[in-house]
């Protein structure tokens, strides 16, 4: 198990979607959270404060991280989403192809 | 060539797959011993990968059955604990490599990935990077190579663990005549350190020159057997696939 851990991990570094979307993660999550935060508050009564408030949950700290988590979950989804599509399916492409090849093709 | 101990390592008892109507294994029998080069030819489309798939456990027979030996004891493919395919190394079809990793990073985590220390897969790897004259390469992503160098990158990965059973599928069919000679060595080498070899080639004077016993499939079916080291062998060859065809 030692060994494909560290195999996947080597994977998961040299991988470029891999790259882009810890990148991704940690530059856009705090900017759109920052940004959603000063559109609200400069926009009290606007279309996108109405947006933002039901995401906005308690006061301080603990309403601010509330709001982040939100942020954070729904980049997280998509960062892994992206990630397992684009770096998995090359370990097991060829094999899919053998296995879907028509009958007329069968070595 | 070797001497033939009986041992048999991996056996196919009467297998059969059909892909919808069409049969593409029927009913073959099959042994690799230990110490021997056993060779696969026949046109394409004979079953020669198909065979290779089914005693990989890549695909499960229709009918028949397939068992590696381990532990002294033969086991059905299906059932075989993952502890033991480490013996294995195999190339089948595509050779497989990953985009992002250079070719030394390639061979060491194959080498990993069939039980080998870390330590060991590095000296392992970088012996078989040599060994295949890939040392240019080392240090290049494997998507950045051309196929032939792909190709000789899978076989280190099939060949860096010391495999005691190897599978090889047309090994080198897109290889240049310097690196169809280090594959020759590589395959003579593994039989002579007690590895049961399967190869499947067209070049039927390359396997006359390595093969212990050399198998011909047509259609599917075991139609006959060349003498290994024999002369003519592609009009003997063609004897036994017209008459086959009647």
């Amino acid at each position: 198990m030692g060994a494909a851990l560290a195999v996947e991990g080597l994977k998961l570094r040299k991988a470029t979607a891999a790259r882009v979307a810890a990148i991704a993660v940690v530059v856009a999550v705090p900017a759109m959270s920052a940004g959603f935060l000063a559109a609200a508050r400069a926009d009290i009564d606007g279309p996108l404060a109405a947006k933002i408030a039901p995401m906005l949950q308690g006061t301080g700290w603990a309403g601010l991280m509330g709001f982040v988590g939100q942020i954070l979950s729904i980049g997280m989804l998509l960062a892994v989403g992206v990630v397992v599509l684009v770096v998995r399916p090359r370990v097991h492409r060829r094999d899919l192809r053998v296995a879907v090849r028509p009958p007329d093709a069968a070595p | 060539m070797t001497a033939t101990p009986a041992l048999a390592l991996l056996r196919a008892d009467g297998v059969a797959k059909r892909f919808g109507d069409e049969p593409a294994v029927a009913g073959i029998n099959l042994d690799l011993v230990a110490g021997e080069i056993h060779a696969l030819v026949g046109l394409n489309g004979a079953g020669k990968t198909t065979l290779m798939r089914l005693l990989l456990g890549m695909v499960r027979p229709d009918a028949g059955h397939v068992t590696l030996r381990t532990d002294g004891a033969p086991v059905e493919v299906a059932h075989v604990p993952a502890t033991a395919w480490r013996a294995v190394g195999h190339l089948v079809e595509t050779p497989f490599t990953y985009a992002e990793l250079t070719v030394t990073e390639t061979v060491r985590s194959a080498a990993r990935l069939h039980g080998m220390t870390a330590d060991d897969a590095k000296a392992a790897a970088e012996q078989m990077i040599d060994e295949l004259a890939l040392r240019h390469w080392a240090s290049r992503r494997t998507r950045t190579l051309s196929l032939g160098n792909r190709q000789r990158v899978g076989l280190a990965c099939a060949l860096v663990h010391h495999p005691d059973v190897l599978v090889l599928d047309e090994p080198t069919n897109a290889l240049d005549p310097a690196g169809v000679l280090l594959v020759r060595r590589r395959l003579l080498d593994a039989a002579a350190r007690g590895a049961a070899v399967l190869v499947s080639s067209h070049h039927l004077d390359e396997m006359a020159r390595i093969a212990d016993r050399i198998t011909v499939l047509h259609r599917g079916r075991v139609i006959g057997s060349l003498p290994p080291g024999g002369t003519d062998l592609e009009r003997l060859f063609f004897e036994m696939v017209y008459t086959a065809e009647g």
